[in-house]
Formats: structure tokens, sequence, C-alpha cells
């Protein structure tokens, strides 16, 4: 009889290993990760590149086993959705609006353990160094130094950002701003990693350049999910 | 003088007619008797019928018998004799101790004592009396001493006899208690202070204090800050060394530039191991001291683990694990290693066996993977069975759960089949669970309440059975309803383990309002379950612990111990030995029960050195466990911090009762104005003491022998 129980036992593990295990047999589900590009104010094109996140979670799934859900969703930051988000993603070209209310939910975001990429598409530094500085008045936007676990956690970057796409003919620059000792906003400028996440007929880059974005793209994730 | 007086309760009538009863029927008994007695045999036994009869009926009276006694006592003269070791400090005139007994030996004592009654008592943290005529045997080896406990109880005794004044024969410094200047006025009586040593300073290095951690970790370095007073050593150089069992940890060089004064010396030590470990200062002699018996003190320090390391192994990056990484990373006794498995299943770094070893506690999300190398698992799992590592586990939807399995033995509960379906389900501590502490949260917060207001996490609906002492705190639930347990431990002998049968915790974190109880509820749980696994319980079954660390010279060496049977209950009927070893010398004690598992015994005083002491316990001769551990015998430094006679102390207890001060060496003064000190009356103490006749076993006797001396008779007679 035990040795029935066993075997049945045995079957079953089997039976579920393979039905659970198994990559491609994890159907969609609520609690995959996910980004939310945040839908601020102010008219910049916070839509712009839909498909570089989707791109990125399908890169980084594959990459670093990420239970990922490479979906495009966005979120206000005068939602409570904003909270369900364990990750956000801004980017545009222009101005950039936080409300009080906005400003005061994006810190309580970030402060509870939530975590901001902000990658600038070109136009996007002033804005988002004025604002920011509404959501953390004490804290300063710093530039992360080459030897920073972000650069290297998964993939290596030794000399920090990547350039992606030509701005300003600048070095890319990668900044922080830390609360109580962790990275709560990343920000790429000069760099424009998200464009390089895009499909590729959108910008035509060559895919080494798309490789080097995503790989690029996989640290940050990584780096959010891991401290 | 001595005197008494007898009174009955019994009215005199009464035992008049009792009287005439047992006559007359005693003399009707015995007027004829066959054979015929003689009047002289005749009177014998009707005497002894009567007086038997008589007691007898004079016991139904229920007599009482009063003796009240009358004695007359002369005042008396209370002698108190320091007995603290600081008497045998020599000073410029001689040894203290020395003067003492001549002191005592005058045979001026016994002219005074046809005027009063001489009360000798010897002093340290005790009183006892004394003779004058023991002087010689009196040790000077008390650790403290406590003048106003020796006034105290003079006070508390001042009733049973006139007192005509008190003598305290003492250099002055007490080591303990309260200063006896007040309750030298509550005496009511003149106090005559001998003061025994010298107001100069005497020449003498001392360790004055030591400060430092009594606990600390190990591998950190505690400081140790020595203060040595130096009094007349100007010009010398002493050596200050910190030393432990292993030999000397420090030494510095102190030079004394000064006549009088204080120096500072610091130390520092890492504490290599945990547990208790005793350390010595020492001060080099310097030729002259007044003692050397200050030179040395010793003090110990408990040595804890310094902090918890707390392996995190994750199966991939999550939310999860940030979030969780972060929470521990924020205690600060804790210290988090971390390894990321890859897709290949092999982690981003190398982990090492020595990392896996040193874990305190094993933290697994979403680990193992269906890619997850076996032979890491095989290290993992090696270790926590094999050193019962605390393990806690938190699934993820991508975790193997065949792989899981490896570590069956040590999980909570065996997952048995289980559905791809991922769920919502909301957390519901069980009522019973509420205050089991890896849930429980701040003060006057319900926890019930917090935790049902968390949001919900993911599972998926699994078969489930529960090992052998697996407690489900929290509940999965749907709809109201309990779906499946969601957060259980396990505790088996020395192992622990927790399981969240879910994952997506991160969302208590993020969802709950950070303001409200719900938004502490994430961190607590973390914090207080991680802190459950690594607290090791005190589950040893025999606790056995000195009274003291260190024991003074005069003091026994009092163990008491707790044991306890499997299911930690007291044991009772246990036999407890503790073997006590210095060098070569061994000493052996057995410790009585005192019931509910408690026993006590001890040894009795024992020379100054260092003891390791094994106790062993056994019931019906079946070993239970044993202990070990250290203490230490040394002198009480007290005794020896103040070297000259507290003069002002000793006139001021003098002045404030009506007494006088004199030094020793001036003795004849103290006996000349106790003479001349009129003489107080002696007082009659009268003392009552009542007897119950009937109740009384002599009278029982004297019938008894009354009725067996006239049955002998009567038999001899030929009466039988």
């Amino acid at each position: 009889m035990a040795y029935y129980n066993r075997s049945i036992k045995i079957i079953m593990m089997f039976f579920l290993t393979t039905l659970v295990s198994s990559q491609n047999v994890f159907p969609q589900a609520d609690s995959q990760f996910r980004i939310g590009r945040l839908k601020y104010s102010g008219g910049s094109d916070w839509y712009n590149d839909p498909s570089a996140e989707v791109n990125l979670l399908k890169y980084a799934q594959e990459h670093a086993g990420i239970d990922a859900l490479p979906r495009y969703e966005f979120v206000e930051p005068s939602s409570d959705r904003l909270f369900s988000y364990p990750m956000l993603f801004m980017t545009g070209h222009g101005n950039i609006v936080f409300s009080e209310y906005e400003v005061k939910q994006l810190r309580e975001y970030l402060v509870r353990g939530g975590f901001l990429y902000v990658d600038d598409d070109y136009g996007l530094d002033k804005a988002f160094r004025r604002e920011m500085k509404k959501v953390f008045p004490q804290s300063q936007i710093v530039e992360l130094p080459f030897s920073y676990g972000l650069y290297h956690c998964w993939f290596d970057f030794p000399n920090g950002v990547p350039k992606i796409h030509e701005h300003d003919k600048g070095a890319p620059q990668g900044f922080g701003i830390f609360y109580e000792g962790r990275l709560v906003v990343f920000y790429t400028y000069e760099s424009n990693p998200s464009d390089g996440w895009a499909d590729p007929e959108i910008h035509n880059d060559p895919p080494e350049v798309r490789e080097k974005a995503l790989r690029f793209g996989t640290n940050i994730l990584v780096w959010a999910l891991t401290h | 003088m001595f005197g008494f007086d007898f009174t009955t309760s019994t009215s005199w009538w009464f035992v008049i007619v009792v009287l005439a009863i047992a006559g007359v029927v005693a003399w009707w008994y015995y007027r004829r008797t066959i054979p015929p007695i003689s009047l002289k045999q005749r009177i014998i036994l009707t005497a002894l019928r009567g007086i038997a009869l008589f007691l007898l009926g004079y016991l139904i009276s229920k007599p009482l018998l009063t003796f009240i006694v009358h004695k007359q006592e002369k005042p008396a003269i209370v002698v108190l004799v320091d007995n603290s070791k600081s008497m045998t400090l020599a000073d410029a005139k001689g040894k203290r101790e020395d003067a003492v007994r001549a002191f005592l030996k005058s045979a001026q004592w016994n002219d005074l004592a046809s005027k009063a009654t001489i009360q000798p008592f010897i002093f340290d943290a005790k009183v006892n009396k004394s003779e004058l005529a023991q002087v010689d045997s009196i040790r000077f080896d008390g650790d403290a001493t406590k003048i106003a406990n020796a006034i105290q109880y003079v006070t508390k005794h001042r009733s049973d006899i006139p007192y005509f004044g008190v003598v305290l024969i003492s250099d002055g410094n007490f080591t303990d208690g309260i200063s006896p200047l007040y309750d030298v006025l509550q005496l009511g009586v003149p106090v005559f202070t001998v003061g025994v040593g010298d107001t100069t300073v005497q020449k003498d290095i001392q360790i004055k204090r030591i400060v430092t951690n009594d606990i600390c970790y190990v591998g950190n370095r505690i400081p140790v800050t020595v203060v040595i007073q130096n009094f007349g050593c100007k010009g010398n150089q002493v050596d200050v060394s910190l030393r432990s069992d292993s030999g000397i940890i420090a030494m510095q060089k102190v030079a004394l530039e000064n006549e009088n004064g204080e120096y500072e010396v610091q130390f520092s030590y890492v504490p290599m191991k945990e547990g208790m470990q005793k350390y010595d200062v020492v001060v080099s002699p310097v030729e002259g001291e007044i003692t050397y018996r200050n030179n040395q003190s010793s003090f110990f320090s408990k040595a804890l683990k310094s902090k918890f390391q707390i392996l995190i192994v994750a199966g991939a990056p999550s939310a999860d694990v940030a979030f969780l990484r972060r929470a521990v990373e924020r205690d600060s006794s804790m210290t988090v290693s971390f390894l990321l498995q890859r897709p290949d299943g092999n982690f981003s770094r190398e982990s090492t066996q020595q990392e896996i070893e040193k874990a305190d506690c094993i933290v697994l999300i979403g680990y193992p993977t269906s890619a997850s190398s076996l032979d890491q698992i095989e290290k993992i799992r090696g270790q926590i069975k094999q050193n019962s590592k605390p393990l806690f586990v938190l699934l993820s939807r991508t975790i193997s759960y065949e792989r899981l399995s490896s570590f069956a033995q040590q999980l909570p509960a065996e997952i048995q089949s289980i559905s791809a379906a991922e769920i919502e389900a909301l957390p519901s501590v069980q009522q019973d669970q509420r205050l089991n502490p890896i849930v429980k949260l701040g003060r006057d917060i319900d926890v019930l309440s917090a935790w049902g207001e968390l949001p919900p996490i993911y599972t998926q609906p699994m078969n489930i059975s529960l090992k052998e002492g697996t407690r489900t705190i929290v509940n999965s639930v749907r709809k109201t309803t309990t779906f499946q347990p969601l957060i259980l431990t396990r505790t088996v002998g020395n192992a622990k383990s927790c399981m969240v049968l879910g994952y997506g915790l991160w969302r208590w974190k993020m969802m709950a309002e950070s303001d409200k109880p719900a938004g502490s509820v994430y961190d607590n749980f973390i914090h207080n379950t991680i802190q459950w696994l690594v607290t090791k319980e005190d589950n040893e079954r025999i606790r056995i612990e000195p009274a003291k660390r260190i024991f003074s010279s005069n003091d026994d060496i009092v163990f008491s111990a707790q044991l306890y049977d499997e299911n930690y209950q007291g044991i009772d009927n246990a036999e407890i030995s503790v073997s006590v070893t210095k060098e070569n010398e061994t000493y052996e004690c057995v410790l009585a029960s005192l019931g509910n598992g408690y026993y006590e015994g001890s040894l009795e005083r024992l020379p100054a050195g260092s003891y390791h002491f094994v106790a062993r316990a056994s019931a019906q001769k079946i070993p239970i466990g044993s202990k070990q551990g250290m203490f230490t015998v040394g002198e009480a430094q007290e005794e020896f911090l103040e070297t000259t006679m507290n003069q002002q102390l000793l006139q001021q207890l003098a002045v404030r009762s009506g007494g006088d001060f004199v030094h020793i060496s001036e003795a004849e003064k103290l006996f000349s104005k106790l003479n001349s000190l009129s003489p107080r009356e002696s007082v009659v103490h009268t003392h009552t003491i009542e007897i119950d006749l009937r109740s009384s076993y002599w009278m029982l006797a004297l019938l008894i022998c009354i009725f067996s001396a006239e049955w002998f008779l009567r038999k001899r007679y030929g009466l039988l």
C-alpha cells in the first residue's frame, strides 16, 4: 500500500512538474512582473515607443529568468494602481508637470519600495529635475560612478551607461536619487536606452546597439528586483 | 537574683474536695485486704491509690500551672568588633588586628564586669556573638563592613537588657550598607568609638574601578578603562596588564609622576569565542605598599555571536526578492549574503561552501526552479540537514515543486498536488495564533484586524499534508472562507522552518497604507520570522548556574538548577551532582530538589582561584544531560580601597550618640570614661511560664508510675 501511495505521488509530482515548471506552460498571470509607464501631465509624449518595455520584458524573461508579463501598461501618478507596479518607467521629449497630489503619491510610492526609471528621450532633463525636486526636496540627483552595482549586476558595463542615441553629443550619464540608502530613481541622460528597446523598425538601430540597450535595460530590472 | 511564684487556675475548694474524695475512696478500698497485710503496707498502698485518684480528679478541672520567674540583671556594655579584612592592614604603628586583640585582652574589662555585663559581638556584613575569652579566634576575614547593620542589631535587642553603652572598635570605613549616622540616633545609648588604624595616607597603589561591557559580540573590539589610584608612590613605574586564561592580552607601563592621584589606562580586547570569559587586571606591586591585595581585580564578560548571517537564495529576480532583502538588511543585527540564480541554473556568482556553512538562516525565494543545479541544491540541503539550519521558504510561480521536495524533511508541509491556476488570497491570522511572535505588531495594535486589512497576494490551489510539529499561523481566505494554509511554521528539536504558500508578498508593503497598522505588517513579519528562526530556544533540559560569577572567600558556593523532561516538564526525582575543579583539587556537591524541577545546593567556602564546574543530571541512573561553566573565588577589593582610618565618621558617631571617640592606642581613656559614668540600676526581668497539666506528658508519666508502683506492691504483698 505504501509503495502504491508513493508511486501515485511520484506520478503526480512528475505530472505537476511537467505542467508547472515548464516556462511554456506558465499562463499569463496577474502576479507576473509588469512595468507601469508613467502617464504624466505637462504636454510631453509620455506614450512614445510603447513597444520599448514590452521588448525589454521579453528579453529579461529570456536572459534573466524574470517572470515578466510583456505588456504595455500605463498608469497616472494620481492613481492608486501605481502601487501595484514594483517599477515605473517614464520617458518623453518635453515638459513634465506633477500636481501636488501626484507629487505626494509618487513620493509615497518610492518610499514604500517602488522604483522609477526615467529615460530622457531628449528635452526631458530640465522638467525632470524640477519635478523630482518637488518629490524629494531634500535629496540630490547624483551621478552614479561606473563602479555602481547597477552597471555590473547582470551584464557588465564597465563604462556605465551605454550610448544608444546621440542627442547633444554629450557623454551618456546615469543619475540617481537615493532614499535611506536605496536607489529609488534611476535617470539616464544623453544615452536613451529605451529607444534601443523599441521595435527595430522604429529607430532602425543596428542589432548590436539594440542588444546593448536591452542588456542595459535588463541590468536596471535586475537591480530594481534584487535591491 | 532568681526567684519564682506558683499559681493554679483551679479553685482551692475544688482541690480540697477532690483530695478528700480520693482519700476516702483509697481508704475504703484498702480498709480490709485478703490476705491481710500490715498497717504500713496498707498505708503505702492507700497513699498511692489516693494520690493517683486525686491527680485524675484534679486534671478534670483543666488545671493550668503558672510559674513566674524573676531575674535581676546588670546593665550591659555591648562591644562591637569590626571583623572585616581591612583590620588586617598594617599601619605605621603595627597590625590593626594585633592592636584590637591587645585591647580586648585588657584586664580593665574585668573591672568593668563588676559594673556591667560585657557583651562582645563581631560584625562584618553580619553580626555574631563572641566572647572576650575568644579574642584570638577572631579571624578578621569579613568581605564587607556594615556598621549600620551592627548598630541596628543592637537597637533591635535593646529591650532584652539595659545598655550601659556601646563600644565600637573599627577603622570606620563602612564598605556596605548605609551610613550609620542615622541609626546611631535611633540607638538611644552612648556609643564610644575606638578608632583603629592611621589617618595619614599609606603608601599604596590600587585598582579603583574597571569600566567595560558585561555583554559584547564576538569579533568586536571591546574597550576596557582601568582607573588606578596612587597614594604616595611618586617616582615609581608600574605595569598594568589585562589578562585572560590564555595569558596577557595587553600591558601598559604607567609612570606615577604625582604623589597622589588617579591614572586612567585604556585597554581593548577582541573576544574570539562565544560564552562567559573571565579577565583580570593586575598592577605590578610597588615596594612598601600597605597591601598588595588591591593590586588585582577581575571582571566577567559574556560574548555573543556578533551578527546573524542570513543567506538569501533567489530562483530569479523578483519584487519579492527585492522587498525581502531590503527588510532583512534594515535589521542592524543581520548581515545578508545573496545568491541569485541565472536561467542556466548556476548562480550569478560563485557560492562558497563557507558562506552556506556560516549562514544562521537560509531563505529560499522561488528557489529551486527546474533549471537549478542538483549539486547546488544538495549543497544547501546538506547544510540545512546537518546543522539544523533554520529555513524560510517563499514560493514563486516558477518554483519547481519537484526540486523543492529535496528539502521535504525540513519543510513544515508536504505539497502533494498543485494546480497551475493562480488565485488571489487574503491573509487571515488564526485566532489562536494572534499572539504568535511572527505575526506580532507594535503595542496596542490589533493583529487580527491589521492583517485583515492587507491586500491579497497570490497562491495556487494545492493539496498539502502538514508535518508533525507544524503550526498554521495564517490562512489564505477567499470570499470570507478559509481556503488553505498560507504561513506555516515548524519546530522539531532544534530545527525550525517557516513556509509561505504564496507569493507577491511585496504587495503587503506597497499596497497597504503606510500610516495604518497594515502598513507595518510586511516589515514586521519578515523581521519577526527571521528573528524567530535564528533564535535558539534555551531548550537544554538541564540548566545550572552558580549564584555569582565572583564569590568572596567567605561565601558558600551556591548552585541552582532546573531540570526538564522531553516535554519540558520539571523532573523532581533526579540526581544532580556538581563537580568543581581547580587544578588538581576537586569538590563534589549534590543538589537537592525544591520541587517543580528546581534544585539547589552549595559547597562551603572555597580557597581563592578560578574554578570550572561540570554538573551531571540523571534519573534512575539514566543520564539526562550535563552542563559546565566557571566561576571565581577571590577577595573583595572594597575592603582595601580605603586604607586610612575614617576618624571623622567615628567621631561623628560618638558625638551624635553622646559617647566619645578614642584611638585604640589611648584605650585607658575609654575605660576611665566608662568607669566615670553613673551606674545604671539593675533591672528585674519577669518571665511567666504556663503549663497545661492535662496535656502534659510529665503528668501522664507520673500517673503511670504511681499506678505501676501500686500494682507492683500489690503483687509483692500477694494481693494479686
